[in-house]
């Protein structure tokens, strides 16, 4: 064969691959490009923090004045109680507490502001250091009592090795779901044609979950000893860690085998699988505080369900905290879950309908 | 005794009739043989017949649970030994006895490799495993389609007796080829399809009559 039949032969190839060529060729580096628009700054300038006030003296214009000035870093939030504000820090609604004293307008007065964060929320423990001098900073000469910044660590020191055991899971958990479930069932593709005249899709669908769902938790225990025998303080194996862990794979996969099915099992089904998993990686802030790279990043990320089950596996594993604290956020990644089961569902049936 | 039952049947792939009122009656005690061109519609009609797509209009009567079928490409679990195929599908649907599955292993002469991983058997091989899931749970109407292709002979001949005795009051064969005369022995009703549509539906006595039904019909 000369070199003009294989290059003929590839300008067909390309011709038969249009598709796949221009998602990966095209489209994949289009959204890489787009989407480092997310990634504006280095330090957390918009992040999510709560202003409370300190005592029943603090007036409104002293609320008012003290969110004005941290908007220049974070967003602001107004919190009416110091427990609720607390609340909504351990869940990961906003990641630091501004306690707001009466006497910022009295000349002369000396005023504290305490900013309060959690010791287990590991990346943003830095960074806060600094928003608390850059702080100090501008609060001085801008009202006219003496105001300083105090910076109070709630919680338990946690290191960053044990912060990222705990979203190494989750990681884990999601490459399992959009790779490795997908690519076993698409094993299996060519003998469907046999399973659905002597059972069914939806039956071999059945028994891979109630095979791989429990399988998940190998990984997990894997995590809990490494992390066990290396003395890091958390516990993976909680029920609510468990929980928020499985209901990610099942949710994920769903999504990911669906997009299998939809695609007839061609690669480009492969590849958005692999799309969604990256987007989904840099777009949750598992690791980050949501809005620590831009408030487009927080936007997105705040519409994740795998960012809220990363806040709950993180809450009952790291933090000990309760299931129950999350229960909304349960609730959230079991309809999530519903949805994706149902896409699943909705996929298989066309695909079935298309054969 | 109709087993399986197509009445008005069409099936449409957008503007695409591959099938066109087709009124067909698979019975039990016979060897029914499906003939057609390439493009018949014959894999589309096989597709309906097992439940592996719907009907765009009319009605099909197929009892749950009597249908067996081989593949022109075998169809098992790769990974899983011969043995292990047949212990997954047969668990499906149990076969009738465990002399029933022996007499398969038998026929086919599978015994040679029921420990090997079916992914890595010859051609021959594999279609002797599709051929056998075919037949594992005793179908009332087995549905094979090319069944002695990649067959070297001495296959062939013991699996066209084992045809030929399968057909009693309660068990049927439907065989969709495009080589009526190695089943010359065994049929005893034709079915030809033509551009999506029956040119011919009837009993007939031998491969060779059929064949010659066959052509005169294509040609024309």
């Amino acid at each position: 064969m000369t070199l003009r039949s294989l290059l003929a032969r590839e300008a067909r190839w390309v011709r038969h691959n249009a598709a796949v060529l221009v998602l990966v060729l095209l489209i994949l580096p289009s959204l890489f490009a787009v989407s480092t628009v997310a990634f504006q700054q280095v330090i957390p300038r918009d992040t999510p923090i709560a202003v409370v006030p300190g005592d029943d003296a603090v007036t409104q214009d002293e609320l008012d004045a003290v969110r004005g000035v941290a908007a220049f870093f974070s967003r602001p939030q107004s919190y009416d109680s110091h427990d609720r504000a607390e609340r909504a820090l351990t869940r990961e609604e906003v990641y630091a507490i501004f306690v707001v004293p009466h006497g910022l307008f009295d000349e002369g007065a000396d005023v504290t502001i305490e900013m309060i964060v959690e010791a287990e929320m590991v990346p943003y423990e830095q960074p806060s250091l600094a928003i608390a001098s850059i702080l100090s900073g501008q609060l001085r000469g801008t009202f006219p009592a003496d105001v300083s910044v105090a910076r109070t660590v709630i919680g338990d020191d946690r290191t960053l090795s044990e912060f990222l055991v705990s979203v190494g899971t989750i990681l884990l958990t999601m490459v399992y779901a959009f790779v490795y479930l997908p690519r076993v069932v698409a094993d299996e593709e060519r003998v469907f044609q046999r399973i659905r005249v002597e059972s069914s899709i939806w039956r071999l669908l059945t028994a891979k979950y109630a095979l791989f769902t429990p399988l998940m938790l190998v990984p997990v225990v894997a995590f809990h000893a490494i992390a066990t025998h290396l003395n890091f303080r958390l516990d993976l194996l909680a029920p609510g860690a468990v929980a928020a862990t499985l209901l990610t794979f099942v949710s994920l996969s769903a999504i990911a085998l669906g997009i299998m099915f939809l695609t007839r099992f061609a690669t480009v089904g492969r590849l958005l699988n692999a799309t969604l998993l990256f987007g989904t990686l840099a777009f949750s802030n598992l690791v980050y505080p949501a809005g620590f790279f831009s408030p487009l990043r927080r936007n997105v990320a705040r519409l994740s369900p795998i960012h809220y089950a990363m806040i709950v596996q993180r809450g009952t594993a790291l933090k000990a905290n309760s299931a129950a604290l999350y229960a909304d956020r349960f609730a959230l990644l079991a309809g999530f879950t519903l949805a994706g089961l149902a896409f699943l569902t909705g996929s298989v049936a066309f695909y079935q309908r298309r054969a | 005794m109709a087993a399986i039952e197509f009445d008005g049947v069409r099936k449409r792939y957008g503007d695409v009739v591959a099938l066109d009122d087709v009124d067909l009656a698979v019975e039990t005690g016979r060897c029914h043989c499906l003939l057609g061109p390439n493009g018949s519609g014959k894999t589309t009609l096989l597709n309906l017949l097992l439940g592996l797509t719907r009907a765009s209009e009319g009605r099909i009567d197929r009892p749950d649970g009597t249908i067996g079928c081989s593949f022109q490409q075998p169809t098992f679990y790769p990974g899983l030994t011969v043995d292990e195929n047949l212990d997954v599908f047969g668990s499906m649907r149990p076969p009738p006895s465990g002399e029933w599955r022996g007499e398969l292993v038998d026929v086919l002469g599978l015994e040679q490799v029921t420990h090997r991983p079916a992914g890595e058997l010859s051609g021959g091989w594999q279609k002797k495993l599709d051929l056998a899931l075919a037949f594992l749970k005793r179908p009332t109407i087995a549905v094979l389609d090319e069944p002695l292709d990649d067959l070297d002979d001495r296959s062939k001949r013991r699996l066209r007796r084992f045809l030929a005795d399968y057909p009693d009051a309660d068990h049927g064969l439907l065989i969709a080829t495009h080589h009526v005369d190695d089943f010359a022995d065994t049929l005893d009703r034709l079915t030809v399809l033509d551009q999506g549509r029956i040119a011919y539906d009837g009993p007939i006595d031998d491969g060779a009559a059929a064949r010659e039904r066959y052509l005169d019909l294509i040609d024309d």
